[in-house]
């Protein structure tokens, strides 16, 4: 199936009333202050830890502030355990090739695609080949 | 009415497939899981269909809670996976699909183990054609890694039922429990079809590999279908627990650097059968309630994800997070469900994973299990850093990848709003998924501390996600394959085969030739010693002669004396 015939739609007005709902996303402003919300929640959140008592079972678990701190050490050290097992086990997409569908390209009989055209530059269209 | 029964409508229908056209071909995919439900539903608990066959009674139908519950789940996922295949106009796929989700049904209400190997078999045979349907040769090799592994779990299932039959005279699938070699066996055939450590590579191999609408069908049975098994054969088994626990961590940090969010999204399922895997370790009424619960929601969520992923793959030809990035402007729709199933899996309060999960969190705490629960704790925010934020992150959102691909088609939004509802439905409404469950339910999952813990959890991971970004230490989407321990089979034995061949080759060869030159120095000496002068050329007289014959009978003759 081939692409059908491309239409510029980087113009916002033609997105739909839901997308464009999500245009904040685009705007670093309105991504501060979803961050600065974010923080005065877990501000409240860490607040409330000393006012409302929590049920606790396991040792340890009653003391204020436990889940916040296993949830921000835990996340943490999970991506950066992560980042240094990879550069332990990536390889380059051929790696197993041809026995395996990582380097190519999903056949076009089973995709209907349609790609609007956009005025955006695909600067980033490969990076770095993994090795 | 037989004919009737869920698992056999299933496979009835596949067999019209053939002579079916195209749209009434995905009418019937649509049409049979309703009709299994009813079914399913008309039967009364307890065993029916039970018929004799070759010296056995196998049991076709046995209906309990247990039972049920997946019969029930796994019917809803073939109806919602026909609804997004709606395009799909390939026949080998379609008949795949029945005979995949028939078996899976069959497997699930089987009331004695041959009748579960014959269906544990057939999910295998017929789901590889969902991978095959891809059409190229790497998905040909991808499938037949895939076939092996499945088949080899069936097999060992039928050794280790035969080797029970012998002990205890008996086929029917109930609590067998880690008692003799068969059991053993058996329970090692459920653990590669539920993705056991070292036993999972199949799963994150083969369901990338697999079409756009085949991976949302994979997505749901096989997996489900083990844990069943296990629930049913294993509760209580206490070495499952720490198996689940290790299930539960080792896959997050496989997804947190996977690039193909397909394969991402196969870590967490293999995260997510952890917890499940727990449940059935305790197995306690409580912790086997959150098992069935969690299994109920796992599927749907997780079949929501790769509905939009696939959607995205359907759209733009490439599922790699390196490609995607600001798809939200074009396809919102496909963007805010994907967010419904990420703030299910990550078990927000109020979707379907907060109300499943915790039963099993509760059900370790409460049974004294202090370091799986925080295992299982550490475990739930892995959930949120790879399922919950960088699927729809670096999908929708991120940096702008220039894609502007359509919206999914109608079908696949249809599928996916339907399967985004359940998801809100399950976790506003709990009760209706507790009243399916196993047991009785006396367990509240909106109390104070309950969700105060949870949003703690989750907020201050989402805080260290904003640290880590913005401090530049979040890994990039790099392209690339990440080794795991299928290397083993797929790089290491294959890279060994030539050597042991040539050691194999070059010991044949010197015994041979050592062989040959012992042949020709033997020949050499005896040619020498006949040559003329040669001992074997001297004139003998013929005093000698008579000697050497009377010698000779001497011999016999002492030989024969006795």
């Amino acid at each position: 199936m081939t692409d059908k015939p491309a239409k510029p739609i980087d113009d916002k007005q033609e997105y739909t009333p839901l997308a464009k709902r999500f245009l904040w996303a685009d705007s670093s402003s309105a991504v501060e202050r979803v961050i600065f919300y974010l923080s005065v929640t877990c501000t409240v959140l860490f607040v409330l830890d000393f006012i409302i008592h929590r049920h606790a079972y396991a040792p340890g678990e009653g003391i204020p502030g436990f889940y916040a701190v296993v949830g921000f050490v835990a996340f943490t050290l999970i991506v950066l355990g992560a980042k240094q097992l990879r550069r332990v086990i990536l390889r380059n997409e051929h790696y197993y090739s041809p026995f395996s569908v990582d380097a190519e390209n999903y056949p076009d009989a089973g995709l209907d695609k349609q790609q609007y055209q956009s005025s955006v530059d695909d600067t980033h269209d490969v990076k770095r080949e993994g090795g | 009415m037989s004919l009737l029964a869920p698992p056999f409508l299933y496979l009835l229908a596949a067999v019209l497939i053939p002579v079916l056209g195209s749209r009434s071909r995905a009418l019937l995919l649509l049409l049979v899981p309703v009709f299994g439900l009813i079914s399913l539903l008309s039967y009364g608990y307890g065993n029916h269909l039970v018929i004799p066959m070759l010296g056995f009674e196998l049991t076709f139908v046995r209906l309990d809670k247990l039972s049920q519950i997946f019969g029930i789940i796994f019917s809803i996922a073939a109806f919602l996976a026909a609804i997004y295949a709606w395009h799909v106009d390939d026949k080998i796929q379609q008949m795949a699909t029945l005979v995949y989700a028939g078996s899976a049904i069959g497997g699930v209400l089987a009331g004695d183990l041959i009748t579960l190997f014959l269906y544990w078999e057939a999910t295998a045979v017929a789901s590889v054609f969902l991978i095959w349907a891809r059409r190229t040769p790497a998905s040909y090799a991808t499938g037949m890694r895939y076939l092996i592994i499945q088949v080899l779990s069936g097999v060992l299932l039928l050794a280790g039922l035969l080797l029970h039959y012998n002990d205890t005279g008996s086929i029917a699938f109930d609590h067998l429990g880690l008692v003799s070699l068969g059991t053993w066996l058996i329970f090692i055939g459920f653990g590669i079809k539920c993705a056991f450590p070292l036993m999972h590579n199949w799963l994150q191999d083969s369901y990338p590999a697999a079409t756009v609408t085949g991976t949302v069908v994979l997505s749901a049975f096989t997996t489900k279908m083990a844990v069943y098994a296990l629930a049913r054969g294993y509760a209580g088994t206490e070495i499952l627990i720490y198996i689940g626990a290790i299930m539960t961590l080792f896959p997050i940090f496989f997804a947190e650097i996977e690039n193909d969010l397909r394969r991402v999204l196969a870590y967490s399922l293999n995260n997510q059968l952890g917890f499940m895997v727990v449940g059935v370790g305790v197995g306690t009424e409580m912790a086997l309630n959150g098992t069935a619960a969690h299994a109920f929601c796992h599927i749907l969520y997780k079949a929501l994800l790769f509905m939009s992923v696939g959607a995205v793959l359907y759209r733009t030809g490439t599922s790699k997070a390196s490609e995607l990035g600001g798809l939200y402007k074009t396809m919102p729709v496909t963007m805010v469900c994907c967010l419904v199933g990420a703030a299910s899996i990550s078990a927000f309060p109020l979707f379907s994973g907060f109300v499943s999960k915790s039963l099993i969190l509760d059900a370790s705490v409460s049974n004294g299990y202090y370091i799986v629960w925080f295992a299982l704790v550490v475990a739930s925010a892995g959930v949120l850093s790879h399922s919950g934020i960088k699927i729809p992150y670096f999908t929708f959102f991120a940096h702008d990848s220039g894609k502007r691909p359509a919206e999914a088609p109608m079908h696949m939004r249809i599928a996916m709003i339907i399967t985004a509802v359940l998801c809100v439905f399950i976790g506003v409404f709990p009760g209706a998924l507790y009243a399916l469950l196993p047991f009785e339910v006396d367990y509240k999952p909106y109390t104070v501390s309950h969700v105060l813990s949870q949003m703690q959890l989750l907020c201050f991971a989402l805080l260290a996600f904003v640290f880590l970004m913005r401090n530049g230490l979040h890994p990039p989407e790099e392209r690339g394959v990440n080794l795991d321990s299928d290397w083993v089979y797929r790089k290491l034995a294959p890279g060994l085969m030539p050597a042991i061949v040539n050691a194999i080759a070059s010991t044949v060869t010197s015994a041979q030739s050592s062989a040959k030159d012992a042949v020709v120095s033997f020949t050499r000496r005896v040619a020498g010693i006949s040559r003329p002068g040669g001992i074997l050329s001297v004139n003998w007289g013929v005093n000698s002669m008579v000697l050497i014959v009377t010698v000779m009978m001497l011999i016999v003759l002492l030989f024969n004396f006795s």
